[in-house]
């Protein structure tokens, strides 16, 4: 008898194993529904759906004569002879309005064609496949985990760090007497300097458009409006490194002070590697908390605010000693180191000299 | 070694490579996308197109626009817009801003393309805005009230195998840097045409059925203007140059135009205005 009870319940599960595999398939192909339903809704501005479950799994058809309310969706074809208000969709199959059919709103198949000799209202697609994401940018964000996406972050971050400090090195070697003379300039002038800086940036954009504008009076000038505007773009970018550098160069050398037995221009690569690695400490500090979107985003927004700063600071400072070159500007300000032999006088500095004369004994 | 070397190397060391980000490969879809018919009022048609093949003509089903995209997912999305209240439609394709590839040698399975048909009853004013496309507009035998087509980097040809069947008001064509061509632009019915180019060919045909004396405006940067024109159309033309070369046989001079010689006696008359920096401008009669 016991034998027997086991036996039954031994055939009751086997009998019970397809209708469990039946039901999960039909789960699957429900989410699948779902899922395309919501990409037809994102991207295919498909209003009124139905909800999953009245998708029709299969061939549908709507007789001559009768209306359908709302939105008709089935994976295989559609044959429509009487009236759907909203619209009809297929997934997999052809979409056929006959004559005398109606659909108020889109004729869609995916997959499929659409054979529209009734009326459509709306608009008439037929496509190879769905769109392959609801939104594909943000998709490629979400599918990396929070650990890679920091990681991302920091490596972004620490080559833009190690691009600017080739740049800066460039600038050292080559145009390190510039550099010099606008870190000069900020010293000296660091409110004029910031408030030329904030104006510099309100008229790249207007001084741009002047020189475009007065270029394309003439032919000849149309010509040279590409090359006035990469000429700009580059003298602007130019600018604005140039005095970000310097602004570097001045904090890292407030707060990093060389031994006294280096070199000059090794203290100023000291002090501007110092100065960039302060500021893109701020940055890596964004791209460290990216696994935290709010601290990413407070410390991104102190690392922009510090960055602008010392932006508009910098650009003012090129500006007002012309990328460096006008030495005067801080001169102007500076001590003046007398010769030896010129003789100072209380009020402007050196009115008279007198050459020194060579005594008999030294002429011999 | 000095400080400064120690230096110099210490910050190439610092330096973190790169590894090349891996691109996705295309994701080719088709979209046939149309609009029946409603009424015959006058709408707006805009087309964006950056990269691919592009055909636009006429149709003479009840359709307002039937289109067909062959396009890389990856790199753009469809538009298809029609605004009801504005008679406005929007087709086309946008850059998803990651650059778009007519063709490459592993983009399996070719390049992008779209067709385009337009209605030949419903007036239209047309805009055309293209990228780098191989282009056929053969908008002969429509409705067009107004064109206005501005290509970039574009081999593109403009077709009017038949007659306009509306008076254009103006026909505006922009092109970059491109080689384009227009046939029988006697067909367009307009008034006025305006080409501007920066650098390339333009070559004008005014071949076609001439019911009107039509004005031309052209400004060509650097390039090649070729001005093909019937030997029974009278011409004044009136240029303007830097450094181009023009080649004014069979033209007599006038004031400050040149005139052909059957101008006072020619049934109709085209009115040219060049204007280049760079180049040659090169006027062709050809007999009908």
């Amino acid at each position: 008898m016991r034998a027997l009870r086991h036996l039954l319940v031994a055939l009751l599960a086997l009998l019970s194993l397809p209708v469990v595999r039946l039901l999960s398939a039909q789960d699957a192909a429900r989410t699948g529904v779902a899922r395309d339903l919501a990409r037809l809704g994102a991207r295919e501005s498909i209003a009124d759906l139905p909800v999953p479950d009245s998708v029709t799994m299969g061939p549908r058809s709507i007789a001559a004569g009768t209306t359908v309310r709302g939105s008709v969706v089935a994976r295989g074809p559609i044959v429509v002879a009487g009236r759907v208000e909203g619209a009809v969709v297929s997934l997999g199959g052809d979409v056929t309005i006959q004559r005398g059919g109606v659909v108020t709103g889109d004729a869609l198949s995916v997959g499929g064609r659409v054979i529209a000799d009734g009326v459509v209202g709306g608009e008439i697609r037929g496509m190879s496949g769905l769109p392959r994401d609801i939104a594909p940018s943000a998709s490629v964000i979400d599918a990396r985990g929070p650990a890679q996406r920091t990681y991302d972050a920091m490596r972004v971050v620490a080559g833009t760090f190690g691009v600017l400090l080739l740049v800066a090195l460039g600038v050292l070697l080559f145009a390190g007497s510039n550099l010099d003379e606008v870190v000069s300039t900020m010293e000296r002038r660091f409110g004029r300097a910031f408030w030329v800086g904030l104006l510099g940036q309100l008229l790249i954009l207007p001084a741009l458009v002047v020189l475009v504008v007065a270029l394309a009076l003439t032919v000849i000038g149309i010509l040279l409006i590409p090359f006035a505007i990469v000429a700009y773009a580059i003298a602007v970018a130019g600018l604005v490194t140039l005095g970000f550098l310097a602004v570097a160069r001045l904090v890292g050398g407030a707060v990093w002070h060389s031994s006294r037995d280096t070199t000059v221009r090794s203290r100023a690569l000291a002090a501007l590697a110092v100065g960039l690695a302060i500021f893109f400490a701020l940055w890596l500090t964004g791209a460290a908390l990216t696994w935290s979107p709010l601290a990413a985003t407070i410390a991104r927004a102190v690392a922009l605010a510090a960055t602008w700063a010392a932006m508009t600071l910098g650009l003012g400072s090129a500006m007002i000693s012309r990328a460096g070159t006008h030495r005067r500007v801080a001169a102007g300000t500076r001590p003046v180191e007398l010769a030896a032999w010129q003789t100072p006088t209380p009020l402007t500095g050196v009115i008279g000299a007198r050459r020194p004369v060579a005594s008999a004994g030294e002429r011999a | 070694m000095t400080s400064m070397s120690r230096a110099l190397v210490l910050l190439f060391l610092a330096i973190p490579s790169h590894a090349a980000m891996a691109q996705d490969g295309p994701l080719w879809r088709t979209l046939d996308v149309s609009r029946q018919l409603r009424d015959s009022l006058p709408k707006r048609v805009r087309l964006h197109y950056d990269a691919g093949t592009l055909d636009v003509r006429g149709t003479g089903d009840p359709l307002l626009y039937a289109m067909h995209l062959r396009y890389d997912e990856t790199r753009a999305e469809p538009i298809h817009r029609f605004d009801a209240a504005e008679q406005q439609v929007v087709l086309g394709l946008r850059s998803l801003g990651r650059g778009m590839h007519v063709s490459s040698g592993d983009d399996r399975g070719g390049s992008g393309e779209l067709t385009l048909a337009l209605p030949r009853i419903v007036p239209l004013d047309v805009e055309f805005e293209l990228g780098g496309t191989r282009s056929t507009l053969e908008l002969g035998d429509l409705s067009l009230r107004s064109l206005r087509l501005e290509c970039g980097a574009t081999d593109a040809q403009l077709l009017f195998s038949r007659p306009n069947r509306v008076a254009m008001r103006e026909m505006q064509v922009d092109v970059g840097a491109a080689d384009f061509v227009a046939l029988h632009l006697a067909n367009a019915n307009a008034d006025h045409i305006r080409v501007r180019g920066g650098v390339g060919v333009v070559d004008l045909e005014f071949g076609g059925i001439w019911t009107r004396d039509l004005e031309v405006t052209t400004r060509l940067a650097v390039g090649k203007l070729i001005l093909r024109i019937p030997s029974d159309v009278g011409v004044r033309l009136e240029v303007q140059r830097v450094a181009a070369g023009f080649d004014h046989d069979g033209f007599v001079k006038r004031g400050d135009a040149w005139y052909s010689d059957n101008w006072d006696r020619a049934p109709h008359k085209l009115r040219l205005r060049a204007e280049t920096a760079f180049g040659k401008i090169e006027v062709q009669h050809a007999a009908r």
